[in-house]
């Protein structure tokens, strides 16, 4: 009898140690676990965080084309000819904004500004037609703002025989602004673009593509992209 | 002794024998554990290496697309260039046993620093200033950044000087595409300052060697093809990976 109950309150003991031994191990080990799911979470957070930089690069680089697209699209008779100042009519001198309009950093704007002077991209800005090219992902859609920075009349520029008739050169400065996933990721390239006006030709508008708008004035006058900044 | 006691804790006591062959077993299981953890250890230090080799890939490829991205840019593309934009004749191919030199010129408004220029045009909005960053390799294996800003290129002042962008590089290579009938169509890649003329440089190939700061595996020479070149490193028992980037230089583009 005294034999069984010392041999039962060894096992009682051994049970005990067993239990103990288990918790500390599993202790260790989800000790381990947690320290590198902390470490892989860093790890996915840095490489999210990345991929919404490349985003919002994306989405402003797409709103820039969508700006020039836009830009190329206007009819010859859409800027007043020889006018220096508040050339373009409404609802085009709404998008198209006159030297100085824009702060000397838009980039640091807020979305708010950005709502009230820029055009969604995703949208056409005379229609208010969805762009079925422009679909973007991102937490602020999108938007685009058109500066027209410089005109040049080409009042006394002798051009070659063959060249097509010019009214005068128009240099826009082109903004587009992009977020990633977050709203805290923002991207603003711009672009400077040179737009002839031919004030005696057809409308032209629907061209969006800068190659084949700009065939008609190539070599003779700047046409197309000519400079190119990612400013944020 | 009680009476009986030796009943009830029949396994007290081990003989020599049981003893020895306990140590031999423990010995045998140890030796097993030294090994796995040996193991366990070097493939987290190569894990490690690696870990840190992609990081430091990563910056370099953020820190080389922030200087060239905005190359060359031109605020008044209206007016004729007084100033030459693009790559300077200081950009070299091998001016070191290391690698390339490279050598570009942009207009910008923000000096070196990231800071606006103080100096303001009629409108009170900052001057646009010409700005010079030169990337090379130092002797140190540090991929080093100068930066020059002035109002053109004869008043320019060194506001960065060598600044270390990335330490342990073993080769910095650049290759530059040339587009020389001016389609828009890049023709061939060639070597920093032997293209016909830089103007026509639509883009360009940068690859950096880059290893681990530590040696994590054991040392077996490998060579390592950087572009047009072939860079034999050391048994040193450092990780190296090559990392190219390719970069348009979208202020030319029509």
């Amino acid at each position: 009898m005294r034999q069984a109950a010392c041999k039962s309150a060894a096992f009682r003991r051994q049970r005990g140690i067993t239990l103990l031994t288990g918790l500390v191990l599993l202790a260790a080990i989800s000790l381990l676990a947690l320290v590198a799911t902390s470490s892989m979470v860093l790890q996915l957070r840095m490489a999210g965080n990345f991929e919404d930089k490349q985003l919002a690069l994306q989405n402003s680089s797409l709103a820039v084309i969508q700006g020039e697209g836009f830009l190329y699209s206007i009819g010859h008779d859409g800027r007043a000819p020889e006018c220096q100042v508040g050339c373009f009519n409404l609802p085009l001198s709404a998008i198209i904004h006159p030297p100085l309009d824009v702060p000397a950093f838009p980039e640091y704007e807020d979305p708010n500004w950005w709502r009230s002077k820029a055009v969604d991209a995703a949208l056409d800005p005379l229609s208010g037609m969805r762009v079925e090219s422009a679909s973007a992902k991102g937490a602020d859609p999108p938007r685009f703002l058109i500066e027209e920075v410089y005109f040049d009349p080409l009042t006394g520029v002798s051009v070659a025989a063959d060249a097509p008739p010019v009214k005068g050169i128009g240099y826009y400065r082109v903004l587009g602004r992009g977020s990633g996933q977050g709203a805290a990721a923002v991207a603003v390239t711009e672009s400077i673009v040179a737009r002839p006006w031919q004030a005696d030709a057809l409308p032209g508008a629907g061209i969006r593509d800068a190659n084949e708008f700009c065939a008609g004035f190539r070599p003779w006058y700047d046409c197309g992209r000519m400079a190119w900044r990612q400013r944020r | 002794m009680l009476p009986g006691s030796t009943e009830i804790f029949p396994e007290r006591g081990m003989s020599l024998v049981e003893l020895l062959l306990a140590m031999l077993i423990g010995a045998i299981l140890l030796i097993g554990l030294v090994q796995i953890v040996a193991g366990a250890r070097s493939s987290f230090r190569l894990q490690e290496g690696m870990a840190e080799l992609q990081e430091n890939g990563r910056f370099a490829v953020d820190s080389l697309a922030n200087v060239l991205r905005q190359s060359p840019y031109t605020p008044e593309p209206w007016q004729n260039a007084t100033e030459q934009t693009g790559f300077t004749p200081e950009t070299r191919d091998a001016v070191s046993s290391k690698g390339d030199r490279l050598a570009i010129r942009t207009w910008s408004e923000l000096n070196c620093y990231g800071s606006a220029n103080p100096a303001t045009d009629a409108n009170g909005r900052p001057r646009f200033y010409l700005m010079e960053s030169i990337l090379s390799l130092s002797s140190s294996g540090n991929l080093a950044h100068t930066c020059r800003y002035g109002p053109g290129a004869s008043q320019f002042i060194t506001q960065v000087l060598n600044q270390g962008l990335l330490e342990n590089v073993d080769a910095f290579q650049a290759l530059y595409a040339e587009d020389e009938d001016m389609d828009g169509q890049s023709d061939h890649w060639v070597k920093g300052g032997l293209w016909l003329d830089q103007a026509r440089i639509s883009g360009l190939q940068i690859a950096v060697l880059v290893r681990t700061d530590q040696a994590v595996t054991d040392g077996i020479p490998k060579s390592y093809t950087l572009l047009d070149r072939v860079i034999n490193a050391p048994a040193d028992g450092r990780l190296r990976r090559v990392y190219t980037y390719s970069q348009a230089l979208r202020g030319r583009q029509g």
